[in-house]
């Protein structure tokens, strides 16, 4: 019987049920992700602490992570890569590694296998990385997000998404003339374009002046008695 | 004999290329030195000063030789000399002016820093071919001149060359400066008047073609001749610089505007030297000079000058009102710039205009050549006292209006060299325009009165610069919100506040400073999502090596202290702030301490360089000084980068001074990342400095901030363990979500240097003009 039982867990052990999983972000409150990701996406690094107090596991803490090693930099050095550890997913220890070097690679994505847990981080970062990096693959600006756009989970905040929609840094890429004037700009332009061309007039006309009275002077000067 | 018609026409145009060549040299004279010497008011004022005594002595051997030599062959191997000459400027003056580099910041009470080494530079490059190119016209005049005909062969070769000095004024800093360069400039005039110069020695004609010269030793002009040409002179220079100050503050002072007045004003030289020459011989000999002729010109000058003053304000608002638009306002102005040059000093340049060739015609007694080369040159010492008193003491002293009545007495007082005129119409004139400008320099030293009225006016000044004025006025901004409510965070919400600004000349919407006039306000909310908030982040990047908690700024455009006010209310609490501050025009200093609470910011934490071109500064730094953040945000002329402030040459020197973790930072005002100036100095930092970054102001979308740090691998970024002053996170936002790295393959941007930089014509460009 006891034989039967080792065989038993054996077969488990084989099968890798008997391994400790992985604590996943997912394991965290939905209150506290959703709390998370609207800070996020709202640009509150500053509340991830607070938001993210209760989580122990790198994988629920890593927005701070990357908070403090990445987005902003602390006087410390990133942290180190942890020890390998069983409860450590394949994908948080892919993207600590990246951490640690400086986080000049392209930030890891999820495997075929896997799922974004911080979807509104993933597309910060990314987005991040793309605008810093050398060569840029823009999108266009009638699809904001681009591919990015592939990578958010599509259960996120409709608030979020609106948000990072916005995507206010196609606000670079509209010339400051090409936005859509407003009543008074375009009146004004209008007002400024008239007295262009009224001053243009003007012009020839005092420069003919000057010319004739130039011409006249010279003909009276001419016509006039000698000295 | 005289020469033939091909023969005047010959000389003529040589006068013209004389005249343009002239003034294509100076201008890229002024353009060459900069980036050693700075372009200071003193500094640039002996350069142009030396060379107008070059051109002074240039006219009077051209007298003399001219009366000595049977054929023009001496003049055209002046030109060829002119032209090696020129050549050599073009091929070694930068090496030449890196070789004179002034080391060590300046002590008070010196000398501006690029002082002796722009005299010298001046002295060693230029003066040379200036004096060679000015022999020309008095040389040319001989040949010309028939016995009782001097009159008009002086004028029109004055005005031939005068011409050709609207030319060169035009096409040297519109043109050929900004696209190909200072050393490719000097090269093409090398080339032109080297060319033409052979072309002359081929044409020459042998002695027997020269006119005689009148028996007897040549009799020099009298000194009441001499004195008439110094204070026609001075009237003109004082007029063509008091003008374009007094017209600024509606038109501003950019380079089509500078080129528009000053061009207009040649142009009425030109016209007044044909007219005045033909007159002169038409009148005759000592007539032309008496009080009825030339004395009721100088009094009518008088006249119309001193009225046009007084009528100037109200023409200038008409022509260009209140409410126009930054963006759209130069097409308007560079038109208005016109009707107005014609309308107030058309008439009274045409008038001074003709005072040389009436001098000539009444003194030659048959020796044109040396009396021409005597009245031009005593005209150029006028002109050079002008040049060097006009920007730097008597605008600020009394004003531009000041400075136009002044002029228009120095014109009566030549009037009242020749006797009162005995008709009625002139002595009257005479009397009633020497009596306006006298009241009216009374009334303008006393008083005072503001050129331009704007809404709010605290204060007008007129500095060596420019008219610098502070305005108070309720306006809209940007405020960090009471909540944190999230969308709004990143743009702050709308809010007004009473805030003092400092502007310049034209400038109705854009600043140089200010300051919330209510200090809680301006503790809370800043500057109210300015661009000044954005250069003050970089207090709050990490990496930097605040070596003793101390972080060393370098500040360029210092202007009224207002980043550098942001940056103390920003600074992290484990920091101390040192700033050094350079600052080119002492009056916004000035103003600024009665003003905009600038006593708040001063202690030992500042050192102040004022009236210092900053390039000159970042030269003469010591070797071992370093700094954690350089800030650039120096304008010139209301829309221009300085070109000596956005260079390759620049950013290396600005780079060796940076300390490890260093930052340059730089704001550029103009159509946001759209703007080819913008891409340009981010292109030029990129070849630098490494990696550029430009950061936009979504509130205030017509600045970007381009950041650059020597071996930086990432964008910038904030310190992890910084709250950041409420205020102060848009413009954090703005870095973290909006920073966008320059890629020029993709980008493109012109790379400037020292030699050749567009800025200003992409400046203009983006203007409409």
């Amino acid at each position: 019987m006891l034989g039967g039982l080792l065989a038993f867990l054996a077969f488990l052990a084989f099968q890798g049920l008997l391994t400790p999983a992985p604590v996943a972000a997912e394991d965290l409150p939905e209150a506290t992700r959703r709390m998370a990701a609207l800070a996020l996406a709202e640009g509150r690094w500053e509340d991830l602490g607070p938001i993210l107090g209760g989580a122990h596991t790198a994988a629920q803490r890593w927005p701070l992570l990357v908070a403090r090693g990445w987005w902003r930099l602390g006087d410390a050095a990133p942290p180190a890569a942890p020890e390998p550890d069983d409860a450590l997913d394949a994908l948080t220890a892919r993207r600590l590694a990246w951490l640690a070097a400086g986080g000049r690679e392209p930030y890891p994505i999820p495997g075929p296998n896997e799922r974004e847990p911080w979807p509104v981080l993933a597309a910060l970062v990314a987005d991040r990385q793309e605008r810093e990096g050398p060569a840029r693959a823009r999108g266009s600006p009638a699809d904001p997000l681009s591919d990015l756009a592939a990578r958010m989970d599509p259960e996120a905040e409709a608030r979020t998404r609106w948000f990072l929609g916005e995507n206010h840094r196609w606000q670079m890429s509209v010339s400051y003339r090409s936005l859509p004037p407003t009543p008074e700009e375009v009146a004004a332009r209008e007002r400024a374009e008239e007295l262009a061309a009224r001053n243009g007039w003007l012009a020839l006309a005092a420069l003919a002046g000057l010319l004739l009275g130039v011409a006249l002077w010279l003909w009276r000067g001419e016509r006039g008695d000698a000295g | 004999m005289p020469e033939g018609a091909w023969a005047r026409a010959g000389h003529g145009i040589a006068a013209f290329v004389a005249g343009a060549a002239i003034l294509v040299v100076e201008f890229a004279a002024v353009r060459l030195l900069a980036p050693a010497f700075g372009q200071s008011v003193l500094v640039w004022s002996v350069v142009i000063g030396l060379v107008l005594v070059a051109l002074a002595v240039g006219y009077a051997l051209g007298g003399r030789l001219g009366e000595r030599c049977a054929s023009t062959r001496p003049l055209f191997l002046a030109w060829l000399l002119a032209a090696l000459w020129i050549a050599l400027a073009a091929w070694q003056g930068a090496a030449l002016c890196r070789a004179l580099l002034p080391r060590g910041l300046p002590t008070p009470g010196g000398l501006p820093l690029g002082f002796r080494g722009g005299a010298l530079a001046t002295l060693l490059l230029f003066c040379a071919p200036a004096m060679l190119l000015a022999m020309t016209t008095p040389f040319l005049l001989r040949r010309d001149a028939a016995r009782g005909r001097e009159g008009r062969a002086t004028g029109r070769l004055y005005a031939a060359g005068t011409l050709g000095s609207l030319t060169g004024c035009w096409l040297a800093p519109l043109v050929w400066l900004q696209t190909l360069g200072t050393a490719l400039t000097l090269a093409v005039t090398a080339a032109a008047v080297g060319g033409l110069g052979l072309l002359g020695l081929l044409l020459a004609r042998s002695a027997g073609a020269a006119a005689p010269v009148a028996p007897g030793p040549p009799v020099p002009p009298s000194r009441r001749v001499l004195a008439l040409a110094l204070l026609a002179g001075l009237a003109v220079t004082v007029i063509e610089f008091a003008a374009l100050r007094l017209m600024s503050p509606w038109f501003g002072q950019s380079n089509p505007i500078w080129a528009n007045v000053i061009g207009t004003l040649l142009l009425a030289l030109a016209l007044g030297a044909y007219a005045g020459g033909r007159l002169a011989d038409r009148w005759g000999g000592d007539a032309a000079t008496g009080p009825g002729r030339l004395g009721g010109l100088l009094g009518l000058a008088a006249l119309w000058l001193g009225l046009a003053v007084w009528c100037a304000p109200a023409l200038l608002e008409w022509l260009l009102p209140a409410g126009v638009g930054s963006m759209d306002l130069l097409p308007v102005a560079f038109r208005g710039s016109l009707v107005a040059t014609v309308l107030l000093f058309g008439p009274p340049l045409t008038l001074l205009g003709a005072v040389p060739p009436m001098l000539v015609r009444a003194a030659a007694r048959g020796h044109p050549g040396r009396v021409a080369g005597a009245v031009l040159a005593w005209g150029t010492v006028g002109g050079l006292l002008g040049c060097l008193g006009t920007a730097p003491l008597l605008v600020p002293l009394l004003g531009s209006r000041g400075a136009l009545l002044l002029a228009a007495l120095l014109a009566a007082a030549g009037a009242a060299l020749l006797g009162l005129p005995a008709r009625r119409a002139p002595r009257a004139a005479l009397l009633v325009g020497a009596a306006a400008a006298l009241l009216g320099l009374g009334w303008q030293v006393a008083a005072r009165p503001a050129l331009r009225h704007h809404a709010g006016q605290v204060e007008e000044l007129e500095s060596p610069y420019q008219t610098v004025r502070v305005v108070r006025q309720r306006v809209g901004l940007q405020v960090p919100p009471e909540d944190h409510a999230p969308v709004p965070a990143l743009l702050g919400v709308g809010g007004e506040a009473d805030t003092l600004f400092l502007r310049h000349d034209e400038d109705a919407e854009t600043y140089q400073s200010l300051l919330l006039a209510d200090p809680e306000r301006s503790r809370r909310w800043l500057t109210g999502g300015r661009y000044f908030e954005h250069l003050a982040l970089g207090a709050c990047f990490a990496g930097l090596e605040a070596r003793e908690r101390t972080l060393r700024v370098l500040l360029l455009g210092y202007a009224g202290g207002t980043v550098h006010r942001t940056l103390r209310q920003v600074l992290p609490p484990d920091l101390r702030l040192k700033v050094l501050g350079v600052e080119i025009d002492p009056g916004v200093l000035e103003v600024a301490r009665r003003h905009l609470a600038h006593a708040d910011l001063e202690g030992p934490g500042l050192r102040l360089v004022t009236g210092e071109d900053a390039r000159t500064v970042v030269n003469a730094l010591p070797e071992d000084e370093r700094f954690d953040l350089v800030l650039v945000d120096a304008y010139a002329r209301t829309n221009y980068l300085p070109f000596q402030l956005a260079s390759v040459e620049f950013f290396a020197a600005a780079r060796r001074h940076l300390a490890p973790g260093g930052w340059v930072g730089v704001n550029v005002l103009g159509n946001g990342w759209r703007s080819p100036v913008a891409r340009a100095v981010a292109a030029t930092m990129g070849r630098a400095l490494g990696p550029t970054y430009a950061v936009p102001n979504p509130s205030y979308p017509g600045n970007v901030i381009l950041w650059a740090a020597p071996g930086a691998s990432l964008g910038p970024r904030l310190r992890a363990d910084l709250e950041l002053h409420p205020a102060l996170l848009p413009a954090g936002h703005a870095l973290e979500r909006l920073l966008l790295r320059h890629d020029p393959a993709r980008d493109g941007g012109v790379v400037l240097t020292d030699d050749r930089s567009p800025s200003d014509r992409l400046a203009d460009a983006e203007l409409g003009l």
